[in-house]
This record gives structure tokens, sequence and C-alpha cells, in this order.
């Protein structure tokens, strides 16, 4: 079958292989548990001026994105593939495909996304001639970028000459209006389950994320910092020394983003989709000395009340998952909210089937624009050795059924036995905490069977423990 | 695949065939079964259960028939309606049928003991969670006789051990054997129509130790299905015994069909018996002819063998004499169970005989016993018979 489209698939931060230039099969970050000991042991390996190379999307089935983690790139990679019968090529060197339908393009997610969409058009270029050559490719290309990935695309077709070739873009989880975690990152460290930060001696962590333009374009780029005075100014308005510059050019980008898909000018069709439901830092506070970020509702100033209580996909808050322009024209895309989590959206039920548009007639599924969703309040790095708290809200339903059972089990990733913990009523929500675990990665799944009016509701996300030692 | 519409499975050089004979388009026209929607898997479940429980499908211990060819699987329509029965690979083939029709993803499992020597055993597994566990998602399928535990490890870890309590472990496995009704003397062991039966049952199979899975196969998995035969409009065979209630005079009452007096043993019903199943493991059709004077208990004694049948998971019973289809009868030719038919007073039915004879020719289940009833067998009805055949 003669391959039709090009679809480049665009991971989110930390979703790509970085190694040493000559040493392109040892990489330094390969988003195993393995490398976040690293990373935290050895921060300085990924400052910002080592040099390193982009090696392919993270071959793995549990991937640290530094702002969630991720179930991994190849199911959404395999399912493409099939979708439209063609190749996969997943970005590594060796595995290089250049009669593949779907790429996986790799980038250094430590620099601007800018650098990001650079490499982004010299990999699609070279692509298109390959595929389809001496021939106008007006079309040929459709893009998926989960989380961060999705601003590059968007930073790459707000070109005109670009815009042309593409037909379509799917953003999943992607922070059009920005992250509050990432400023509970950069000024706090990794957060964990159940409170508090990832120690962090030295400040050497966050000195080298602080280094990282790609993080600071994960900023809030609306006014999200509230002050004593419940002042709302943006991050490059607060006078921290760290913040201000990267967060100011980080917020030129975005601007140049926003002027590119303004107006009338045309563009590729363009579906984000994000989570909604889950606990997620929104409120941003400033006491003059610290930063606090909490999942408290952010009473942001114009915002409408419905998007504060949509609260996000856990690492993403949902009003920040439309782009600019259609929030500047007070647009809602169509079935932007799903249920799936930040990580798993990528595992959406019909995520490489959004890639192909959305038919007349879409019939409604499970998880999307269901209006319910099970809100699972976690974080997805925890301590070992210490038990945490889990949270989880029906959101959606007036009224639940006293008998109404919210069940939360966790095994590791690769098969284990489940531990299973049935939530207590909890106010408005369901409390129960989770057993202590040791280093490893463990898949969790929250479920509320039958529920009245919504039926069986499932919510599932991956969970990182640190090895001992580093916490 | 095989180019026959509802062939043999032959589990030895193509055991993933069996995907094939999971065919909800057919299932659900049988019965009241839910289609897909928002509702609660479970409830969706359940529904389902309850419906394949009213049906009181007669649970049959041994397949159709199994050759070199391989084993004979019962058509949906012969499980859950004429005559309603079926092995446990027949029943877990419609339970996942109806499975997919109400958008539950499903597998069957076959198990086999882990010590060589006893029959294989089949369970359905249903997804009652969002999306298959790792360790269930892909298909497996040991050659036969082949050493190994290909079950995963944490496969059984996602099952639930229990229907009404406990976490909601995302895959339920049941044993189909619970939603049949035994049709012998003696109880069938877990027969009691309870989906927690069921559940614990499938899970306890998985658990045990005594059993391997060696297969299993996805509902949905293959696209070519293979095509069981509709059911006819009118069942061929009459009921064996009628309620003594539903007479409308007291005469009636003395027909073999009624059973009212009690029936006195005698060694045809073994010759009979013998004869039936000893041509159901040959290559043709059995004729047999029963004669004797008016009430001597001609059709007693074939109802008495027939009722013996059905609980052996035969289609027995007597040919209708008010057949208005002639589909009914080519029908016959279809059926996967055993078939054992009495026309009685043939004598007097030589077209229909004929004509039934000429359809179980090309029967494609074990060879069919005819059995003839006649006041006598003089006169050249007889001969009048073979000389058209």
């Amino acid at each position: 079958m003669p391959v039709e489209f090009l679809v480049v698939v665009l991971p989110g931060i930390g979703g790509t292989a970085l190694a040493p230039p000559g040493h392109l099969d040892d990489p330094v970050w390969g988003g195993r548990i393995r490398d976040v000991g690293g990373l935290l042991a050895h921060p300085e390996r990924l400052a910002i001026d080592v040099d390193l190379e982009p090696v392919g999307v993270i071959r793995s089935r549990t991937v640290f994105g530094i702002l969630s983690v991720i179930p991994g790139y190849e199911r959404l990679l395999g399912r493409l593939g099939r979708e439209f019968g063609c190749a996969v090529d997943d970005g590594t060197p060796a595995g290089r495909d250049v009669d593949a339908g779907v790429v996986a393009v790799g980038y250094d997610f430590r620099r601007s996304i800018r650098d990001a969409a650079s490499r982004l058009d010299d990999v699609v270029r070279e692509r298109l001639d390959c595929l389809w050559p001496r021939q106008d490719h007006r079309g040929r290309v459709i893009g998926v970028g989960h989380s961060m990935g999705g601003l590059v695309a968007r930073y790459w077709l707000k070109d005109d000459v670009n815009a042309r070739l593409c037909t379509r873009l799917v953003t999943l989880g992607t922070p059009h209006g920005g992250a509050p975690k990432m400023l509970d990152v950069l000024a706090n460290g990794l957060p964990l389950a159940g409170g508090g930060h990832v120690p962090d001696p030295g400040e050497r962590l966050r000195g080298t994320l602080r280094g990282w333009p790609g993080a600071a374009e994960l900023l809030p780029r609306y006014p999200a910092v509230v002050d004593g005075s419940g002042t709302y100014r943006y991050s490059h308005e607060v006078d921290v020394g760290w913040l201000r510059a990267a967060a100011r050019s980080a917020y030129a980008v975005h601007q140049d983003i926003d002027a590119g898909w303004r107006g009338d000018r045309e563009r590729p069709e363009l579906l984000p989709r994000i989570g909604f439901g889950h606990g997620t830092a929104r409120r941003c506070e400033w006491d003059g000395h610290r930063f606090r970020v909490t999942r408290a509702d952010p009473e942001l100033p114009g915002l409408p009340p419905g998007w504060a209580s949509d609260r996000g996909d856990g690492t993403v808050p949902t009003y920040s998952g439309v782009p600019s322009e259609m929030a500047g024209r007070g647009e809602v895309p169509a079935q932007l909210r799903v249920a799936e989590r930040h990580g798993p959206v990528m595992d959406l039920a019909h995520s490489w089937r959004l890639a192909r548009g959305v038919p007349a007639g879409w019939p409604v599924e499970d998880g999307e624009q269901r209006g319910v969703v099970l809100g699972l309040d976690l974080e997805t790095l925890a301590a070992p050795g210490s038990p945490f708290p889990v949270t989880a809200r029906v959101i959606g339903v007036e009224q639940l059924p006293a008998a109404q059972q919210v069940w939360v089990s966790i095994a590791a990733v690769g098969g284990g036995q489940p531990t299973s913990v049935l939530l207590d009523p909890d106010g408005a929500g369901y409390i129960g905490e989770l057993p202590p675990l040791e280093e490893g990665s463990y898949a969790v799944r929250a479920t509320a069977e039958a529920v009245p009016g919504a039926g069986d509701l499932e919510t599932s996300d991956t969970l990182i423990v640190l090895p001992r030692g580093t916490v | 695949m095989n180019a026959e519409t509802w062939p043999r499975w032959d589990r030895r050089t193509a055991p993933e065939d069996l995907a094939g004979y999971i065919v909800p388009a057919a299932v659900a026209p049988l019965g009241a079964f839910p289609g897909p929607s928002g509702e609660s898997r479970r409830s969706r479940v359940e529904r389902i259960w309850e419906e394949l429980a009213s049906k009181r499908i007669g649970y049959v211990y041994a397949p159709a028939g199994s050759d070199e060819a391989g084993q004979l699987i019962r058509q949906p329509g012969e499980v859950l309606d004429l005559p309603g029965s079926g092995t446990c690979i027949d029943v877990a083939l419609v339970l996942a049928a109806a499975c997919e029709h109400a958008g539950l993803a499903s597998k069957v499992v076959v198990v086999d003991p882990a010590r060589p020597g006893g029959a294989a055993h089949a369970l359905v597994a249903v997804l009652t969670g969002q999306a298959w566990p790792q360790d269930w998602s892909q298909e497996w399928s040991l050659p036969g006789g082949a050493a190994g535990d290909p079950l995963p490890t944490g496969a059984l870890a996602q099952v639930r051990a229990s229907w009404d309590s406990g976490p909601p472990l995302p895959v339920a496995v049941l044993d189909p054997v619970a939603v049949t009704v035994s049709m012998g003397t003696s109880r069938t062991v877990g027969t009691d129509g309870e989906l927690a039966s069921a559940v614990r049952s499938g899970h306890d199979y998985l658990a045990s130790g005594r059993w391997r899975v060696s297969l299993t196969v996805a509902a949905g998995g293959r696209p070519d299905r293979y095509t069981p035969v509709q059911l006819p409009l009118q069942a061929p065979l009459r009921e064996l015994f009628r309620d003594p209630a539903t007479t409308d005079t007291v005469l009636r009452l003395l027909r073999p069909e009624y059973a009212l007096t009690p029936f006195q043993a005698r060694d045809e019903v073994t010759i009979l018996d013998d004869f039936a199943r000893r041509t159901a493991s040959g290559d043709r059709t059995g004729i047999m002819v029963v004669t004797g004077v008016g009430g001597a208990g001609k059709t007693r004694l074939a109802l008495e063998v027939a009722d013996r049948l059905r609980v052996a998971g035969w289609y027995a019973g007597l040919l209708r004499d008010d057949l208005t289809d002639p589909a009914s009868v080519s029908w016959l030719a279809s059926v996967r169970a055993p078939l054992f038919v009495v026309v009685d007073y043939a004598d007097a039915r030589i077209a229909e005989t004929t004509r039934l004879l000429s359809v179980l020719k090309g029967r494609q289940g074990p060879p069919a016993t005819v059995v003839l009833t006649a006041r006598s067998t003089d006169g050249d009805w007889l001969q009048r018979r073979s000389s058209t055949d």
C-alpha cells in the first residue's frame, strides 16, 4: 500500500533519549528509573552546556518525563502504523527506515522548542523528499504531539510554508497555556506523592533544570502567580533572579506561536485533547520569598468557574490544554476533555484514530466527552518504604449511592500481585492509603464500577518509586 | 481457514481457528442478549448470564464427535435452542459471542489437566476493566502435549476470585458449566446457575495447579468467522414427552408421549441404544425398523431410548408429522450433535421417510440413527423405500 501521509510523532519532555556525540548507543538519558536516580545524583550530566544528541524516543514501558510518568511511546507508534498501514520508525539511528510513514521525532528537550522545531523541519523535509520525490507535499504531514511535543509542532506550524504541508495536528495533554507544576519543580524540586519534594541539597537538580529553556517554556504563560496583595502576575514579572530572564524568553516563544496561529490565516486542523478531573497543581503563590504551588482552585481573574472545577490531567490544568487563539476567541475545542491522565492520554482509546480526523457522527466511547470521570489525586513520583495517601473523586455525577465503592490497586509493572485498597468516603471524595513500596515502577488503577448513569469508571497511571538513598 | 461453513475444529494443527466459532451475529437473535452500551460491564455480564441460565442449556460431557479431522463444535442454535445442550466448549463459544455482542472483550481459555489423560475444559475470560492487563493482552497457544507453564505469572493476579466482593480486578474468568443444567440423574458439580459460582470456579481452574492453560483465543480475534446454519422456523422433532395437563381428551393420555404408565425395562432398549451409539461413531446412517401390533409399545420404546440419548447431548425425538417448511428436515443435515430420529408409523409416511434419509446422507455431524416404527413389515413399503433411495 503506498504511503499516504507522513505521520510525525513528537514526544514530551524527557521522552527522548539523549547521548553524547560519538557514543550514540550509550545514552545519558533514557528515561528509566536508573536514569532518574542518575539525574538526582548527577544532575550536571544533563546541564544545558553538555553536548548531547537525541537518539530516538525512549523505548521503555515506563518513562520518567520530568513532569510526569509516561507509559512509553511504542504502543502509540504501533497503533498509528496499523491505522495508516505503514512502517514505523521510532527515531533510533540504528533503526532508520526511510520508507516509514510513521516517524517519531525525538529532540533535545532541554533546549528551546525553537531548536526542536528546527530539527523537526529537517526531518520532515528529508522524509517528504524521500517518500514523494519531486512532488508537491501539500497536506502530506499529520502531527501527533504529546505534552511538550505539541508545542514543538505548533511552533513549526506557525510559518505559512510549513502549515501548508500539514493536514492535521493532534495534541495530547499539551500545555498550550503552560503548567504550574513546572514552576513548582523549578522552585521547590520534584514533588512527591504524599507531599513534599525530592531533597535537592545545594539546589543542584533545580540549578540544572533552571538552565533548560525547554523547562521554562512549560511555565504558565498567563498571569498565574498571585502575591500577598492578590495581584496575579506573569512568571517573568516576579522578581526572582533565576526565573525572570528564562521566563521572559519562554514567553516570547509562546508569543511567536500566538502570532502565527492568530487571525484568519489558514492553519491545519487542530485537535487538542486533555484530561480533566484529576488533582493538578494550579495555584501559584508568591510570598516575596518562596513559591507555593498547590492543587487548590487558582481563582484566576476571568477564568470561568467551570474551568476551575475541571481541574486537570494530574500535570497540566485542563484550561491550559486550550490553544491561545481558541481561548482568545472564547472557543472550546470539541471533545477537548478526556478522562485519561497526562501520561496515559497517549493510550487514549482512539488517539491513533484521531490522527485520521474526527468523522461525522463520531461515536461516544469510553472516556471520551462523557462528562464523568474518576479523578485521581496522586503524584506519580514516590519515596520508597513509606505509605502514602491517595484520594479520588467522581466528577460529573450529582449524587453517588452510599454503597458506591471506589478501589485503587497497585501492581509492579510487568506483572505482579496487585494490592487493592478500598477507599473510604471523605466529604465529596474518597480517601485511602497505598502501602509502602520499594524502588520500581508500578501500575496504578482506580475503579468505580456501576456509577449510576455513567457505567464503569477507571483511571490508570504509572508510579515511579525512587531508589533508596535518593530521597 | 477451512472453506467449510462450520467445519470441525482441528485443535492439533490450527488451534487458533477456535476464534472462528465465536459468532455474535448468529448468537444475538437467539435470545434477549444485551447490546453494547455505557451500562456497567458487570451488569452486562449479569444480564448475559441470566439470559443464558434461562435457556436451561443441558451440559454434555463428551464432544459431539472427534476424529483425525478434528472435533465437532455445536452451532449456537443447537446449544441455545434445538436441542439446547452443549459441551463446555460449545457453551463457552456462545458465551464469548454474547459478550462480544454486548461490547465486552472476552477470550475463550482452554485448559488441560496438568497430568495427562483427562479431558480438556473451556473457560471464558471476560474483561470487566477498561483494558486487558499486560499479561492478558496476548493470545497464546501450546502445541498439544507440550510442557511448560504458558500462563504468565502475573495473569492470575488480575483475575477476580469473587464476583460479589473483593477488589474489582480487570478480568473475570467464567466456568461455562455453571450456566448449564445437569441432564443426567446425578447432578453435575457446579451447575447451579449462579454467576458467582462460575467466577469462583473459573478462578480455581487457573489457581489450583491441577490445570494448565493451553490455548486462549480472543473473541473478534479473526475477521473470517464460520457461518452456522440458521435454525428452522419449525423444530423437525417433537418434544419427547408431553405434560399430561396439555391434553384435551382423556383418551389421548394413553399415548406414549405422556408416559403416564411406568416403562417396563426391556432388552430392546439396550439393543437400540447401543445400535445408535455405534452408528454415531461409524460412517453411515443407521436404520432400524421396530414392528409390533398397535399398543405393543413400539413408540414408547423408541422414546425411552431417545430420552437416554438426549441426556447424553443428542438431538433425539419423533419426526413431526405436521411439518410445513422443508427447511426443517434439511436442517437436520447440519446438526452437529448426534441425531436420533423416530418416524412413527413409517409405513404410512413413505415420502417423508425417503426425504429424511436422503437429507441425512449429506449430514455433517456424526451419522444419524433413524428408527422406523410400523405395524408390520408386510407389504411393499420397505422395498419401495429402498428402491427410491
